[in-house]
């Protein structure tokens, strides 16, 4: 979620929670200060009618009366009960007519010659309409509100956090391996200079580990070359003479084999290195048929020694964007994979190509290692003799070109799906 | 350590019957090339004082008429492009197989010597290497276009062992690696020796058990 969002959904939040409550907590007010009013406005009338009880006759009271409802029992006698408020509702005259809320006061008097009991009924209907007022205004308010906080919010982000998004948007552009400076945009406020500071310093050590780390491994990769070919060499030249025995010719094979895995693996690396640093000329448009079909032919030689069967179904116009030699290096390896993990006679390899997908796959052992890990470096199936690395180079070209790239294995098929629209 | 390198390759192209001569600097390079006439010079990119590349540009500014192989630690399409294009005549990345090496050197000093039209002989055989034909006691002899090759690979360094890494290198190059896992090198060597021999020539190829082949007499 956007921080403009988040930012308007919590101070809307946050105010309408207070406006309700200062809603309720007004209308609780004024209610309880019209109820205290009521109260004593009930007070000073039962002074009046006390005052009146003692100088005449009830009747006259009640008949003269044109405000509260008046109602005068004669008692028999004083009960002795302390004058009190008594709060409800009164009967509905009519069928569909609103209950009327009251609030009376109850109190007894004594004149020279009677009793009486008085209750002074006063209508507080008057409260519920100002209760709905006061719902009507708080609303009106909470949604005016509600709107200047919108456009507060959206004014106060743009303003306040502009710096931080060009920065943001700085960041994203920046690319370590075109050696790249983050252009960073001047600001007055105090966090956004610090954080520019902050990323400045960080870019720029990343920036300067990033090229000497480069520099140590390429030349580190080619440093080696020297060293491995002093090697090769001498076990070439150990192996004219003629004095050697047969013992020792076999362990100078190993030594030959185990330097050829080295230089192999070598060869692996700098190329992934080589991917890692994006060291990648212009893309273009390569058709994939054609492409598929060179390489298919330089392997011509191992497929018909091994008498794989080759099924091909491919769209001739397909075509996908991609620099050239990173098209060879891909289908090359995933080529070479389906042959080199084939049975090793009579297998079958199958080649579909469609808009959509690139679809290698090919009859083998079935899998007994984990598959998800095939893309990982330095994983080996059962077989030994592999470094590991093809598959990895396969998956790094796929990750720069944003194709995607699948492993399943359907007995006895192993299959490897690059999906073109990814 | 390049010195070593250097060392090797001098004593292998020596032992098939090519002299050559060392030197270890751009400088040395320069004077040696002025004293004398050479067939072919083979050169190291990385020289401490000078870059290869360089000195190619010198060979082939004074007109010297020899032919240049480069050796480079790097396997870069940039390098190579630059390398022959600058006037090399071969490239090969380290490392490499010396019997690779003497077959390379073996073919552009006969290129420049036959002018294209070089006949390889070896007793009974004659191999025509521009019209890529062999033939057996003046027979032609079918070959495919891999059992030619290892043949004239073979012609090249007879006499001296040869891995089958090295031959897996020179037939399939970038592939080699798939070819030195399976039978392929054993399939194609034991068709090209049952054509040579049907066709009344000497079987010559003999297999060195766990190591390799070698070619001679």
């Amino acid at each position: 979620m956007k921080l403009l969002y988040k930012n308007i959904f919590l101070n809307a939040g946050i105010s309408l929670v207070i406006i309700l409550m200062t809603g309720m907590l007004t209308y609780k007010f004024i209610v309880a200060k019209i109820e205290d009013e009521s109260k004593e406005h009930l007070q000073s009338e039962k002074i009046a009618v006390e005052g009146k009880l003692k100088n005449g006759v009830p009747s006259a009271i009640i008949e003269n009366n044109i405000g509260d409802k008046i109602k005068i029992e004669k008692i028999p006698a004083l009960s002795g009960t302390v004058p009190y408020f008594a709060t409800g509702y009164l009967e509905k005259e009519k069928v569909g007519d609103e209950d009327d809320a009251f609030i009376s006061i109850v109190f007894e008097c004594q004149t020279q010659t009677d009793f009486y009991k008085v209750t002074i009924t006063k209508i507080t209907d008057n409260d519920e309409e100002l209760g709905e007022n006061i719902f009507y205004a708080v609303a009106i308010s909470a949604a005016f509100m509600m709107l200047a906080i919108l456009f507060a919010n959206i004014y106060i982000h743009r303003k306040l956090w502009a710096p931080f998004y060009q920065t943001l948007k700085n960041l994203q552009r920046f690319n370590i391996s075109k050696h790249d400076t983050i252009e960073l945009v001047a600001t007055k406020t105090e966090e956004f200079k610090k954080l520019n500071t902050s990323i400045d310093l960080m870019a720029k050590k990343i920036s300067e580990d990033y090229f000497s780390l480069k520099e140590f491994t390429e030349n580190a990769s080619h440093e080696i070359q020297t060293p491995l070919a002093v090697i090769q060499s001498k076990i070439e030249m150990c192996l004219q003479d003629e004095r050697l025995s047969p013992q020792q010719a076999e362990w100078l094979i190993e030594a030959g084999q185990a330097v050829h895995n080295l230089v192999n693996l070598n060869k692996g690396l700098i190329t992934l290195a080589k991917l890692d640093n994006n060291q990648v000329d212009e893309p273009s448009y390569i058709n994939v048929y054609e492409t598929l079909m060179e390489r298919l032919n330089a392997y011509e030689d191992f497929i018909e020694s091994q008498d794989i069967s080759v099924e091909l179904k491919m769209d001739k116009n397909v075509f996908i964007y991609i620099n050239p030699l990173f098209a060879s290096v891909l289908f090359d390896n995933l080529i070479k994979n389906a042959i080199k993990h084939n049975l090793p006679t009579g297998g079958i390899i199958k080649i579909e190509v469609s808009g959509q997908f690139i679809k290698i796959s090919n009859t083998g052992l079935t899998p007994t290692v984990d598959t998800n890990k095939f893309f990982e470096r330095f994983y080996k199936g059962s077989q030994s003799n592999s470094l590991g690395l093809g598959l990895a180079i396969v998956q790094k070209i796929c990750n720069i070109y944003s194709l995607k790239i699948e492993y399943t294995f359907k007995a006895p098929l192993h299959v490897i799906t690059l999906r073109l629209n990814a | 350590m390049k010195k070593k390198l250097s060392d090797s390759v001098s004593q292998y192209l020596t032992n098939s019957g090519i002299s050559c001569e060392q030197v270890y600097t751009y400088q040395a390079a320069v004077q040696k090339i002025e004293e004398s006439s050479f067939d072919g010079v083979i050169i190291d990119i990385g020289l401490p004082d000078g870059s290869g590349i360089d000195l190619i540009s010198h060979i082939k500014q004074k007109k010297y008429d020899a032919s240049l192989i480069i050796i480079s630690a790097r396997n870069s399409i940039e390098d190579k492009v630059e390398g022959l294009t600058t006037g090399a005549d071969d490239f090969l990345v380290k490392p490499f197989h010396l019997s690779e090496l003497n077959a390379r050197v073996n073919a552009i000093v006969r290129r420049k010597k036959f002018n294209n039209k070089e006949v390889l002989d070896f007793n009974e055989l004659s191999v025509h290497i521009q019209a890529r034909t062999v033939f057996v006691n003046e027979k032609k002899v079918y070959l495919t276009k891999k059992e030619f090759d290892l043949l004239v690979y073979f012609i090249s360094n007879q006499g001296k062992t040869i891995t089958k890494e090295a031959i897996a290198f020179s037939l399939w190059r970038n592939n080699a690696d798939l070819a030195a896992s399976g039978d392929i090198i054993y399939t194609h060597i034991k068709n090209m020796r049952k054509k040579l021999v049907d066709g009344g020539c000497k079987d010559y190829v003999n297999a060195i058990y766990g190591i390799g082949y070698k070619f001679g007499a």
